[in-house]
């Protein structure tokens, strides 16, 4: 009985230990963000999926944290260069219980916007879905890659170095 | 500016959020099913647990684990589900992270099983980043019909 006491009383901290934690990653994601990777969620959406963003050369990867969706419930759309990821997390289990000992998972709808910048080549999207993780590869448009500028020697100034 | 405010705001929502989930939980979780969480982990997983007629059904959250990272033991009546969540692959040295939101590590939690549960047949599957832990009741934990005998006259 001690014990339980106990646990319970745990349980608050380990929430404010979440809330600091939410609160350094909200930190550390204002300071790298550019204003283009803000967001908007829907107010009609039930929860909103973690998210990493990546940049590399070529490309830009979008990965969000979507565990218990069916791939087929996952919908990604662009319209100008906004693009949303929006579905649906169905329960399944629940109708069966008897009992609930523990409800901590969220269901429902999500939607999570991202302004896109004007690098992207749209038709180029692609999205894979493996462990509970989407990912959305959005290449770059061929001017928008980095590259090597030749500095061209002038021939006036090529007689005067020789 | 109008985004922080914004922000504060949801923030506010989420854990007024995990305020609600979390009194729902006390009001619902008999003292059976209280937990621990580990020091060393980096992330705990939230978990759903529905007991059915002839089982209890523990699932759990781990998305991006691979199903070979994930350990489940039970020593005496504490199940205990951990593992390790991989960082996802890397780019090149020119690559720039835009958001960071998702945790990565080792993740832990152990569940004080009620007598109930036989754990010598404990199951495991893994699907689209959810584990699903089915723990068998022992035969005479099943609800059953009790008949009502009719005394002859």
């Amino acid at each position: 009985m001690f014990q339980a006491t106990r646990n319970l009383q745990k349980d608050p901290a380990a929430a404010d230990l979440f809330n600091v934690g939410n609160r350094i990653s909200r930190l550390v994601n204002e300071a790298l963000g550019g204003v283009d990777w803000q967001y908007r969620d829907s107010a009609t959406a039930a929860w909103v999926p973690p998210v990493d963003i990546f940049e590399e050369a070529d490309s830009i990867r979008i990965m969000a944290e979507v565990p218990g969706v069916r791939p087929e419930d996952v919908k990604i759309s662009l319209e100008g260069n906004i693009l949303t990821i929006h579905g649906q997390k169905q329960q399944v289990a629940e109708e069966q219980a008897e009992r609930v000992h523990r409800y901590e998972r969220t269901y429902g709808a999500f939607e999570r916007t991202f302004t896109l910048p004007a690098t992207v080549d749209a038709y180029k999207i692609k999205a894979s879905y493996d462990l509970g993780v989407l990912t959305v590869t959005l290449p770059k448009m061929e001017q928008a890659r980095p590259r090597l500028i030749q500095v061209e020697v002038t021939p006036a100034n090529k007689q005067l170095t020789s | 500016m109008a985004r922080s405010a914004r922000d504060s705001a949801q923030e506010a929502g989420s854990a007024l959020e995990r305020h609600i989930n979390r009194l729902v939980n006390e009001a619902l979780g008999n003292y059976d099913w209280q937990y621990r969480e580990s020091a060393g982990a980096a992330w705990v997983p939230p978990v759903d647990i529905f007991e059915e007629a002839d089982a209890v059904r523990i699932m759990a959250e781990v998305p991006g684990v691979r199903p070979g990272d994930v350990k489940i033991s039970v020593q005496g009546n504490l199940l205990t589900i951990h593992g390790t969540k991989e960082l996802s692959p890397q780019g090149g040295r020119e690559q720039v992270v835009h958001r960071s939101e998702r945790t990565h590590g080792a993740f832990e939690r152990s569940f004080a099983l009620p007598a109930s549960v036989d754990t010598n047949v404990i199951k495991a599957a893994y699907d689209l980043g959810v584990l699903t832990v089915t723990l068998p009741k022992i035969e005479r934990a099943k609800p059953r019909q009790i008949q009502v005998e009719v005394a002859s006259k």
